[in-house]
């Protein structure tokens, strides 16, 4: 009776130990697919939020009452989406395809057939697993750059189609079908292919089918490579596509909108994922092979080494033609032929409106209308940088374009190349095509036309490397009512401390949190767009070094270092911000959230509650006064200004016709026409004294505040500013490495801000590292005017090798060393 | 059996070609831009052959940032994503009802763009003027203070890239892990189960030694993806990574290609060999180690 009674007890217990085990494991369960699940459903709910109600929400809801369908709309026509979708679809649908019939076959002569050297050739493919495909892209991009296969679908497909893993993972399949199969098939007399397809393959198929997946996973979330390979929007796949839709397209401010982007490139692969479920569990997960790897490993290791030794010697001869492939100097050919048919690339920025590009297009057509031997294709790109970034490389494999928007910091850089930009002073004084020439078929300006200050500004080494093509420079727009709300009145011209002054009084709250001056819970009175401009300008209104003509960095020095401690001081009450940190100026100012925004005149068509672009909802914009002052000054009896603004400058080719043809473009770039159209569309300035004096342009300066789209009141001051100031202007010299220069001047500002907002504190040993940190960053120690060449050389230059590298190579090398001594441990011992 | 051996290599011909130009040759090639000083794309012009381009490198401290970030990044993820993993795939495989279910929402993220999913961590992490996001409200619950995840100090960066890391990894290594644990076989349990064998024993002496081939495999390729991690930062910090202090050996090599003044290969290059030797090394001492510790039945 009693064991009964125990047995019962015991049952019991256990059963009720199980079931807490079972509940316990079900709750780690399903909090982990919470938190797997959680991102989605944020994804989700964003993308159906809309974005005034998203941009309002200061603690994030975990739900929505009103959800719309604005933000897909928003997604698939502010940028091309779609299109991302076909380009991705079919380089996954191609890719994959090539890839299995590149893996099969190998797979099968790894796993059926016998020849000489298989084991070799198949320990150097295990040994290929190893290199990491970041290594490898270095070269695929100069060669596919070479071959011109960038922005081309073979260019993307080519280098993405093998990969030695799937190789690896099917063989070991293959292996699994019985031999005996085999060898009946070959006493039936089935040829090796056949039998692949009838047999290997119908059996197999679960693993090729996963392996199919997994490309295709991996196709549709490749990133790295299409990156490199493709910078034309239409050759853009979804993974890069959705990054460059993150930082210059809507992404940046239209969160919502970028959600439902990015909602809509998951949904195919986890409705494909839903569809295959079944399929995919397949993987061999046990090491079958790897016994019989062990086996063949001692034999046929030696030939291995041959093989590979020999196969890197052949293309050791092919590889390390890493030289110079300068072109000829240009020179100006006698006649333009005009029987003989060009076709020029045109690289513009434009910003994110569409007036600019509708502009470019216009001219391009009434250019070809004239010309109608020459066709000009058109790249738009919406940042100077990336225009940069891809000269450079293209400079290397002989792709440039023909005409360039750009700035001279840059041509400097590009001028590196061997004659690769062309020297324009010829071309100007050409009687029949240069600057006013006379078998010009429209209006081309004279060089005297040209704006002498803007025109100088295009000098490099004493000759022209390019034209002007618009000009602007920066402003403050200042919310004129929070200032006398404040208890001040504006000066003629702001002053440093003024500015510093009123920001910080802005700073008050009351006891509910609400900045006094705009009753919200949001006030940066101060906001920079360019620190870059920021440090430079206040560098020559106090007459400080920035850098000789030659190059030589004067930028480390005392001034630099008391301009950093004011700003951080500033930062620290958060009276101060930059775009990079806290997004962009207009929208705060627009907002009432911002007293002195500072950005360029180009930027005029953004400020202001009535201007005509406007990046905020409309519901948060707030009604002010707003006035375009120059920017704050250290002496206001001596302004000074940068000068900005787009430079075109024209690549040499092979065929002087064709760069001929080129600087025909270049200057009708430079008729009336284009110019106040352009200048128009933001608070630009025409280049040229022929278009700043005509009539249109007057008119159109005199109907400032008529409406609130092209006579735009704010854009008009704007530029004017420059109009009235342009003998106050002044650039930054010019030379290979200047645009890093300024690079660095600009990011002190943003490092000193962070490490204020970060909370530590901005001394003097921080600035001493902040100079050390730059330095490295820019690589400013490289730039010629340093000793170049020279000082590039000397190794005992660089100093000690820090602390992390050493130990970096000390693990390196004693593993190698342990590994070592251990093997030889293992063979002796095998010997005893 | 000569007849084969032509066609065998007839076979391998489009693996050879395709891997020869895109995986072998760029490998000397860049290891010879490695040994090329100072080469800068533009001007196609290099000053002379030697080992600047890595005591260059080596004294980088953007370099050096890069290569603490990945380590870290490397010995945090790897153990805790591995550890975890395995502990729900073994709590998955004691269970029947809803297995499927929770399988098929494991492995939602392996399945999604790291890109995009790593924009909605950015978003739920970030602090902005306007709203201090999700992560600082659960925070709040807690009593805490609200903290920048994506741009403040370097903890709570590195602990994001971590989180988001371990959640990208995850999926591949459950379905694995599962797999794995599936094939043991039956027999062993039910020997172990008559001779009255405890759960821990169980687990400790027959299922863990049985998938342990699979757990290496899984540490190894661990590592070295994690060493080769990129797209994870870029998605949560944005292609400046340099200025957030956040960058990886990867992203410091890719920066060099494609940066200001010109690109410099030839930094890229000897960074990238520098990463390749380390996973190299990483690799082999893995495969001996293999060959010494790990079970077959």
């Amino acid at each position: 009776m009693t064991q009964q009674t125990d047995y019962e007890k015991t049952g019991k217990s256990v059963r009720a130990g199980k079931r807490m085990m079972n509940a316990l494991v079900y709750a780690l369960l399903t909090l982990w697919a919470l938190m797997v699940l959680f991102p989605f459903y944020w994804m989700v709910l964003t993308s159906v939020k809309s974005y005034g109600a998203y941009n309002s929400e200061y603690i994030p809801q975990l739900f929505t009452l009103s959800p719309t369908l604005e933000n897909y709309i928003e997604a698939f026509t502010a940028v091309p989406l779609a299109r991302y979708f076909v380009n991705t679809l079919i380089f996954t649908v191609v890719t994959t395809a090539i890839m299995m019939a590149v893996t099969v076959l190998a797979a099968y002569a790894f796993a059926r057939l016998n020849f000489r050297g298989k084991n070799a050739a198949f320990v150097i493919f295990l040994s290929l697993m190893m290199i990491p495909s970041e290594l490898v892209v270095i070269t695929n991009f100069v060669t596919i750059t070479s071959l011109n296969l960038r922005n081309t679908f073979l260019g993307l497909i080519l280098p993405s189609v093998t990969s030695v893993f799937y190789i690896y993972l099917l063989k070991e399949n293959f292996e699994q079908v019985p031999d005996d199969l085999y060898y009946a098939a070959k006493v039936d007399g089935t040829s090796d292919l056949k039998y692949l397809f009838k047999v290997m393959i119908p059996i197999c198929k679960p693993t090729i089918v996963t392996i199919a997946i997994l490309k295709v996973i991996e196709c549709w979330n490749s990133y790295v490579w299409p990156r490199l390979v493709t910078d034309d929007e239409n050759y853009f796949l979804v993974s890069n596509g959705i990054q460059a839709i993150r930082e210059s397209g809507f992404g940046r401010e239209n969160i919502p909108a970028m959600m439902a982007a990015v909602v809509s490139i998951s949904v195919p692969l986890i409705v494909l994922f839903l569809i295959f479920r079944q399929k995919i569990p397949d993987l061999p997960a046990e090491d079958h092979g790897r016994r019989g790897e062990r086996r063949h490993k001692g034999m046929s290791q030696k030939r291995a080494a041959l093989l590979l030794m020999g196969l890197m010697l052949c293309l050791l001869a092919l590889s390390g033609c890493h030289g110079s492939r300068g072109l000829e100097a240009f020179e100006v050919p006698q006649e333009f032929d005009g029987t003989q048919q060009h076709e020029i690339t045109f690289w513009a920025k434009n910003d994110t409106n569409m007036t600019q590009v509708a502009i470019y297009e216009d001219a391009i057509k009434g250019f070809e209308a004239l010309y109608p031997n020459i066709k000009v294709n058109l790249r738009l790109y919406t940042d100077y940088g990336k225009i940069y970034n891809d000269v450079i490389t293209n400079i290397a494999t002989q792709t440039t374009p023909n005409v360039c928007i750009t700035y001279p910091d840059h041509i400097a850089t590009y001028m590196t190349g061997t004659n690769s930009v062309v020297p324009l002073d010829a071309l100007f004084a050409d009687e029949k095509y240069g600057l006013g020439g006379s078998e010009i078929r429209f209006d081309s300006p004279a060089q005297e036309e040209i704006i002498g200050q803007f025109l100088s500004e295009c000098v490099l080494g004493g000759r022209h490397y390019a034209v002007p093509f618009m000009r602007s420079t920066e402003a403050c727009y200042v919310n004129r009512t929070y200032v006398e709300a404040l208890g001040f009145t504006l000066p003629e011209t702001l002053t440093w401390d003024f500015v510093w002054t009123v920001s910080e009084a802005a700073m008050v709250k009351d006891e509910a949190g609400n900045f006094l001056v705009n009753g919200q819970k949001v006030m940066i009175p101060f906001i920079y767009k360019s620190t870059d401009n920021m440090m430079i300008q206040m560098l020559r209104q106090k007459g400080a070094g920035y850098s000789t003509d030659d190059g030589e960095i004067e930028i480390f020095n005392d001034t630099t270092r008391s301009l950093l401690c004011t700003v951080a001081e500033h930062a620290k009450s958060g009276a101060f911000s930059t775009f990079k940190i806290s997004s962009y100026p207009a929208n705060f100012l627009n907002a009432g959230q911002c007293i002195f925004a500072v950005d360029s005149t180009a930027g005029a068509t953004w400020m202001g509650p009535d201007a005509p672009l406007i990046d905020i909802s409309e519901d948060k914009l707030v009604d002010f006064d707003i006035e375009v002052m120059m920017i704050p000054q250290f002496d206001p009896g001596h302004p000074q200004m940068i000068s900005q603004g787009p430079s075109v400058c024209i690549f040499n080719k092979e065929d002087p016709q064709e760069v001929l043809a080129s600087w025909l473009f270049t200057q009708y770039l430079l008729t009336n026409d284009v110019q106040i159209a352009y200048a128009g569309t933001e608070g630009y300035v025409p280049v040229t004294s022929k278009a700043q004096s005509s009539d249109a342009y007057q008119d159109y300066l005199a109907r400032s505040g008529e409406d609130n789209s092209t006579h735009y009141d704010v854009k008009i001051m704007a530029s004017k500013l420059l109009l009235d100031n342009t003998q106050n202007t002044f650039v930054t010299p010019v030379y290979n490495g200047s645009a890093s220069l300024r690079s660095a001047a600009g990011q002190m500002i943003e490092e000193v801000t962070k490490a204020v907002r970060r909370k530590k504190t901005v001394d003097d040993a921080f600035i001493e590292k902040l100079y050390a940190d730059m330095t490295s960053l820019y690589r400013l120690d490289q730039i010629a005017g340093q000793g170049g060449k020279a000082a590039v050389i000397g190794e005992d230059d660089l100093g000690p090798l820090p602390s992390a590298a050493v130990a970096l190579i000390a693990a390196l090398v004693g593993a190698w060393v342990l590994m070592g001594a251990y093997v030889l441990r293992q063979r002796l011992r095998k010997k005893k | 059996m000569e007849k084969q051996s032509a066609k065998g290599w007839l076979y391998l011909l489009p693996a050879i070609l395709f891997l020869g130009v895109f995986m072998v040759y760029p490998l000397i090639d860049v290891f010879i831009y490695s040994f090329e000083e100072g080469y800068n794309s533009a001007s196609q012009t290099y000053y002379g052959v030697g080992l600047y381009n890595y005591s260059y490198v080596l004294r980088d401290p953007y370099f050096l940032q890069a290569l603490k970030n990945t380590f870290i990044l490397v010995i945090v993820t790897v153990p805790l994503s591995t550890g975890f993993a395995l502990l729900i795939s073994v709590a998955l495989s004691s269970i029947r009802a809803l297995r499927n279910l929770y399988q098929t929402i494991y492995f939602l993220p392996y399945v999604t763009n790291t890109l995009a999913v790593g924009l909605v961590f950015m978003i739920l992490f970030k602090k902005t003027p306007y709203t201090d996001g999700l992560a600082n409200l659960v925070i709040s619950w807690f009593g805490g203070e609200a903290i920048d995840f994506i741009d403040g100090p370097y903890w709570a960066k590195m602990f994001v890239l971590c989180v988001y890391t371990i959640w990208v990894v995850m999926p591949f290594k459950i379905l694995i892990l599962t797999s794995a644990l599936a094939s043991v076989d039956e027999v062993y349990y039910n020997a172990a189960r008559v001779d009255g064998t405890s759960k821990w024993r169980t687990f400790a002496r027959i299922t863990l030694p049985m998938i342990s081939p699979t757990v290496f495999y899984l540490i190894i390729t661990g590592f070295i993806g994690a060493f080769k991690a990129y797209s994870d930062a870029v998605a949560l910090f944005g292609t400046d990574l340099n200025a957030s202090g956040m960058n990886t050996i990867v992203g410091y090599v890719y920066d060099m290609l494609y940066g200001n003044s010109g690109g410099y290969p030839s930094y890229a290059s000897a960074a990238a060999i520098i990463l390749f030797a380390v996973v190299l090394t990483i690799t082999c001492i893995n495969l001996l180690i293999s060959t010494k510790h790990v079970h077959y039945s």
